[in-house]
């Protein structure tokens, strides 16, 4: 019985291409945004989760959104003074607070490591954040002489690293986050403050008589678990011309917009498979029809109305089945360029989605698909079946 | 007997095509169906292959009767026991000869049938065309393996209509020696045919011009 659905399918070769290709443009564009979809979301939620500060401060002059900064780590040269952290930490309200210091974006000459953009400095000593990220050695203390490196930077925990000059010591390969800090060297905020001081190339944005330990680039704030965010971001902003981003507000915000961008390329994924459901009916509705003689043919030699239905559905079945492989192999590699795309960008976190999520997408849509295929085979199988089988008596030659 | 039609009727709407035939055919008997176009000579080849049901009247095989048959018994008595050689070789296009030849018996669900197939086809001259579509033979090797594929199962009746329609007399000559082969192994023969040289050959004859009147 297969080998006649595979004969009357590679016979029909241009309809069957057809239908395969319909089936699996629409099943590869859903599948592909159901991987970005998800990875976006893990990779925010995942962001949130690592930034692990309720309140970023950064000063108010900070050029880049909100969000970028937050979020995609985007390398950015932001001074403002130290002393401002003690004042943020004795706000009512706030729980602990910790300094980040950005130095300026590394360019290719500067590393033994590949893949390293940026350099931030961090204090081990208040940090709850950076440490925690990492695969190993979090409670330890971490010297001058120490960094800490993004999952994308080509760095091994125990390897030696030359950063600038300086000889350093890998101890921590942080998890992927999806954002730039992937790409970024992370070392004691005293020792990022001396490079600054020492090498010219890293003190340029902070001017000449600048002296980098007055200066810090963000403070990350952790609230009370009872303080009003907003009262405590206003208090903050009280203090001088200083910017307050609410990690909370910020994720809302862009999962909104992710989910508004994500709904309008759903609707195009819908309207692909729109188009393939109806390619589907179209193919299958004519069939009794089309195919008359060679149904009543069947019947008359011996084929039973389950055979017919059998042979149709069946290549229903073929069809759809070669067009939701073709489509979930196509959805993956279009799911795999966007996230290299994205990840090229820097513009979004993205973690992939874990392979039983992907393992129930892929069962999901050939259900979908497989079951849109029987409804459209149902009817013309059933039609088929009734042909008497005596029609082959006046039928011509069957193509 | 093998196949015997008892008081066998056929309307469509209210026109009559057959009425109250009665024949009997043996193992080994060959029955030359004629008559004048539209007299129902196909119809009643129909009845008695069943591929149409009677309005009245019924078809016995091997002395049972075939009215109380579900349409899935009725496929597989076809399938099994009879052998179909229809106006038009009626070959499926997308298969080749030698796959046109194998449906009964993928039908069947019986497998290697192959050989079988292959040495049909050499014995009815066709042994360069097992491959081949088809459009890429003539009319009458259309025919013959229109005949191998309704001998392929072994049936005990073969039912051809008009099989020398559209041949040339040398190339009907040759068919007709096949098709007069089959009586000699056991099987019987029903034919359709206004080949008075096919008519004279058969044990039995029903001339339905006659049997109208």
């Amino acid at each position: 019985m297969l080998e006649i659905v595979w004969h009357s399918l590679t016979r029909r070769w241009v309809q069957s291409l057809a239908t395969v290709i319909s089936v699996a443009v629409s099943v590869g564009m859903l599948f592909a945004l159901y991987r970005l979809y998800a990875g976006a979301s893990l990779g925010l939620d995942e962001g949130a989760r690592r930034l692990g500060a309720d309140l970023l401060v950064v000063p108010g002059n900070t050029p880049i959104e909100p969000e970028t900064l937050l979020f995609t780590g985007a390398p950015t040269n932001i001074y403002m003074r130290r002393e401002l952290e003690q004042k943020i930490a004795e706000l009512p309200g706030v729980r602990r607070t910790s300094a980040q210091f950005f130095a300026q974006t590394l360019n290719e000459t500067c590393c033994s490591l590949s893949g390293a953009t940026r350099l931030i400095g961090f204090d081990p000593g208040t940090d709850w954040s950076v440490q925690a990220w990492g695969t190993g050695q979090r409670d330890r203390v971490l010297h001058a002489n120490q960094i800490v490196v993004g999952a994308g930077v080509e760095g091994v925990a125990g390897n030696k690293a030359y950063i600038l000059g300086q000889a350093l010591q890998v101890v921590t390969v942080l998890q992927a986050t999806g954002t730039s800090l992937d790409y970024s060297v992370l070392m004691p905020i005293e020792a990022v403050r001396a490079l600054s001081r020492t090498i010219p190339y890293l003190r340029v944005p902070l001017g000449k008589g600048n002296d980098p330990a007055d200066f810090i680039s963000a403070v990350l704030v952790e609230t009370d678990q009872r303080a009003d965010k907003d009262a405590v971001a206003a208090a903050i902003e009280r203090i001088g011309d200083l910017r307050v981003i609410k990690a909370s507000d910020v994720l809302g915000s862009i999962k909104q917009q992710m989910r508004v961008s994500f709904l309008i390329m759903l609707g195009g994924g819908l309207l692909a498979a729109l188009a393939a459901i109806v390619q589907l009916f179209a193919r299958f509705s004519s069939l009794p029809w089309d195919r008359k003689g060679e149904w009543g043919l069947y019947r008359a030699l011996g084929a039973t109305r389950g055979d017919l239905k059998r042979l149709i559905l069946g290549e229903a079945a073929v069809l759809t089945g070669a067009g939701v492989t073709v489509g979930l192999s196509l959805g993956g590699v279009l799911g795999l360029l966007a996230h290299a795309w994205l990840q090229g960008q820097r513009a979004f976190p993205f973690i992939e989605a874990s392979w039983s999520k992907t393992g129930l997408a892929i069962v999901v849509t050939g259900a979908a698909f497989g079951l849109v295929a029987l409804v459209a085979a149902w009817w013309p199988a059933r039609q088929s079946g009734r042909i008497a089988p005596s029609s082959a008596m006046a039928m011509g030659d069957i193509d | 007997m093998l196949l015997q039609a008892v008081n066998l009727s056929r309307s469509f709407g209210r026109d009559d095509i057959l009425r109250d035939i009665c024949l009997d055919l043996a193992p080994g008997q060959s029955l030359a169906i004629t008559g004048p176009s539209g007299s129902g000579k196909s119809t009643l080849l129909s009845l008695l292959g069943l591929l149409l049901e009677p309005t009245s009247g019924e078809v016995l095989f091997e002395g049972k009767t075939t009215r109380t048959l579900s349409d899935d018994q009725r496929s597989r008595l076809r399938n099994r026991s009879f052998g179909f050689i229809f106006q038009n070789p009626q070959l499926i296009g997308s298969l080749s000869v030698l796959h046109n030849v194998l449906v009964p018996a993928r039908l069947a669900r019986k497998r290697g049938l192959e050989g079988e197939a292959r040495r049909l086809l050499v014995t009815l001259g066709l042994s360069h065309r097992l491959e081949h579509l088809p459009h890429q033979l003539s009319v009458g090797q259309k025919r013959r393996v229109a005949v191998a594929r309704a001998l392929l199962l072994e049936p005990v009746v073969v039912f051809a209509d008009e099989p020398t329609n559209d041949l040339d007399a040398e190339r009907a000559g040759q068919l007709g020696e096949l098709l007069y082969q089959l009586p000699g192994q056991g099987r019987a023969l029903v034919l359709v045919t206004h080949d008075r040289g096919l008519v004279g050959r058969a044990d039995h004859t029903v001339d339905l011009s006659e049997a109208r009147a």
